[in-house]
């Protein structure tokens, strides 16, 4: 293993610290921190892996919280001071020297001075590289969408929950979500309970870039660049022949890496709506879609996408990209009116949901932060349903607590994928 | 069915439009053509599979397309009717295809339209490849999705012979099978000189939670450096997790005392915390 620089970590100050016999109450400021300085409790080392496309804007978020970050007062709090101390990317054959730059994100997490990881790759990695670094003590900030397929957010979720690490999804529609008194009060009168029926509709129309984001087949395949690992670009997914849109935000159009713009768009879409409606610990229970019969290699068209909760509350993904406009149902919103007067009441003398957490918030006081793994494994659920309708063509059933589709044997092979080995959840 | 009304047929599937993507797919006459094509028969199947030819060696992408769309056919038939003989019929006679000479990046396409739609009864057919050096991957995905006793005999089978990356495809999905009566061979590939096939192995083990394994997966835990050491503090959490949910307490204590006593470098005290924590439930 290459040796790194010597530096005083946060978790050998935390250590040592914590072993101080408590008689040295009198610590300099530069230990503690202060105006003008940095305590090393504050001081975190950071790797970027995935250094393409938004790699470098992942990177601020992992400092700044992202629009998570509070607002106002002192600045400093808002922010983390993170030394980046590696940056990773398949691309990089060509300058890795294994002790700042890398090509295997295996050689990063290895590195005991390494206390965040911002994972900007396709996502067809992001799940692993999240439970891998979530094994190896370190805390994640992904990009969106936070996996490729269902099993894999579960498998996220119970890595963090067991291994006590902080997740934050690159997508934070749910903090501004819960800055609006429209949305708290939708959000208080779903978390109550008394709404048995929802008829709330939420119709998301346009916004998915279908056309955009998709693939194309047919291309002739090409020599791997020099400077690209295209073993470890396909990694979990299947080693397929070489043609450049598999790389470079192209691969968004391509079943292996992503689900086309559907996956790209949608939990930016929904992150804010599913906090509203407080879904965050469920899914829907019946997915239907309308859509041609998909490619088996590239992502393409869709029309539209309704999935229904188990109490009636439906999301409409619209593409308005292929097909007749979808018009089966409208938008419609909750209210207080759609409740009895006492539970009206009830309602309004509900305590205000607390705050979300920001990644900043959560690294440093280790509660669980705004857009955790279980919340954005559910928003990447919604996707990935999505998908699998538009893809075995039939409508489906879901259990959201199993995870699985009901009765549906093949379906599931989308719901939890094979991988290529020495990879697996 | 004639070829030329095949031909015909597979014609009417999308064509990629001027930019190469498929957005000019009209529904209702390719869901039509994919149900004519269908009640052609399963000699439908053959040639289609004869239409397909390597990648970059010519256009075949109509060809790709209908034979996908009959795999989610036949299987949507199973669904509607209750009727899993279609689905059937379809898989056998893809398999089938396996057989014939065809280049081996063809046979690969056929083989990811076999983990869509194939059950049992292709994993015969797929077993054939698992020591393959091109096919062997995708042909244990598609046995992996297909899964059950068919699937978990053909790995079996094959581990004794098998090498180098192979072997590290078959340990590990004999551990995602969960496949006990492997645990004795697997074991003994916790021991390998290759890194992948040690981890894959202790990992396997670990997921299979038999305690005959503890030893062994205790071992290369020892053994580990690296990323290698930060795994095996997965596995070995992994297993004690298995045992106790089998039941069996004092072998899961005895993983967890294991993991808490090497876990002996100041970066690895979330580990120590992890097994104490793991150790106070267990009581």
């Amino acid at each position: 293993m290459p040796q790194h620089p010597k530096r005083i970590s946060r978790r050998a100050f935390v250590k040592t610290a914590a072993a101080t016999p408590a008689l040295f109450t009198i610590v300099p400021r530069h230990v503690l921190g202060g105006q003008g300085h940095t305590a090393p409790s504050d001081k975190f080392g950071g790797a970027l892996i995935g250094c393409g496309g938004q790699g470098r804007s992942t990177f601020q978020r992992l400092q700044d919280g992202g629009r998570g970050g509070r607002r106002g007062g002192d600045a400093s709090a808002n922010r983390l001071n993170i030394e980046l101390l590696a940056e990773c990317d398949v691309k990089f054959l060509d300058r890795a020297d294994n002790k700042r730059i890398y090509t295997d994100f295996r050689r990063v997490l290895e590195r005991k001075d390494i206390d965040l990881v911002a994972i900007a790759t396709p996502p067809h990695w992001h799940a692993l590289i999240s439970i891998a670094a979530a094994e190896a003590g370190k805390d994640v900030l992904c990009e969106k969408p936070m996996t490729r397929f269902i099993a894999e957010g579960r498998a996220v979720v119970d890595a963090f929950k067991r291994y006590n690490r902080v997740f934050q999804i690159g997508t934070f529609g749910r903090f501004s979500a819960s800055q609006d008194r429209n949305n708290l009060l939708t959000h208080q009168i779903m978390r109550s309970g008394l709404l048995k029926e929802c008829p709330a509709v939420v119709v998301r129309s346009g916004g998915f870039k279908v056309k955009e984001w998709s693939g194309r087949p047919l291309l002739q395949p090409q020599p791997v660049p020099s400077n690209l690992d295209w073993n470890m670009y396909c990694g979990p997914s299947p080693l397929k022949p070489y043609v450049p849109p598999r790389t470079g935000g192209t691969h968004r159009g391509y079943w292996d890496y992503e689900g086309g713009g559907l996956s790209d768009m949608g939990q930016h879409h929904f992150d804010g709506v599913q906090w509203t409606y407080a879904k965050d610990a469920t899914s829907p229970v019946e997915i239907e879609a309308h859509a041609p019969p998909a490619d088996p290699e590239v992502c393409g068209m869709w029309g539209w996408v309704e999935l229904k909760y188990a109490d009636g509350l439906t999301f409409v993904f619209d593409s308005g990209e292929w097909g007749e406009p979808y018009n089966r149902k409208q938008n419609r919103s909750v209210s207080l009116n759609d409740l009895a007067e006492a539970d009206r009441e009830k309602v309004n003398s509900l305590p205000k949901p607390e705050p979300l957490i920001s990644f900043v918030d959560a690294v440093k006081t280790r509660q669980q932060a705004g857009g955790d793994a279980e919340a954005a494994h559910r928003c990447a659920t919604l996707l990935h349903l999505a998908n699998v309708a538009i893809r075995m063509g039939r409508k489906l059933k879901y259990d959201p607590v199993k995870e699985q589709i009901v009765g549906d044997a093949e379906a599931n092979r989308l719901v939890n994928q094979p991988m290529r080995a020495p990879w697996h959840l | 069915m004639p070829d030329e009304k095949i031909k015909s047929l597979v014609e009417q599937m999308p064509k990629p439009d001027s930019r190469g993507i498929l957005s000019e797919v009209k529904l209702e006459p390719t869901l039509k053509a994919i149900s004519d094509l269908h009640a052609g028969g399963t000699a439908t199947v053959r040639a289609l599979a004869d239409m397909l030819v390597e990648p970059g060696k010519g256009n075949d992408h109509q060809a790709r397309y209908a034979l996908h769309a009959l795999a989610l056919h036949v299987c949507q038939l199973a669904g509607k009717n209750g009727d899993d003989k279609p689905r059937e019929q379809f898989a056998t006679a893809l398999a089938e295809t396996l057989a014939d000479d065809r280049p081996k990046t063809v046979k690969e396409f056929i083989v990811r339209e076999l983990q869509v739609c194939g059950g049992p009864e292709a994993a015969p057919a797929l077993g054939r490849f698992i020591l393959d050096d091109v096919l062997h991957e995708p042909a244990a995905q598609a046995m992996v999705a297909i899964g059950g006793e068919r699937a978990a005999n053909e790995f079996r089978q094959a581990l004794p012979n098998a090498r180098g990356r192979q072997r590290t495809t078959i340990v590990q999905n004999l551990g995602i099978l969960r496949d006990q009566q492997s645990a004795k061979a697997i074991a003994a590939a916790a021991v390998d000189d290759d890194g992948e096939i040690r981890a894959a192995a202790a990992w396997a083990l670990a997921n299979i939670g038999d305690p005959a394994s503890i030893d062994a997966c205790l071992k290369a835990a020892e053994r580990a450096e690296g990323y290698e050491r930060i795994q095996a503090g997965k596995s070995r959490l992994l297993l004690a997790e298995r045992l106790r949910d089998a039941g069996m307490k004092a072998e899961a204590r005895r993983v967890l005392g294991h993991l808490r006593e090497t876990s002996s470098d100041e970066s690895e005290a979330y580990l120590r915390n992890l097994a104490e924590r793991a150790l106070a439930t267990l009581g």
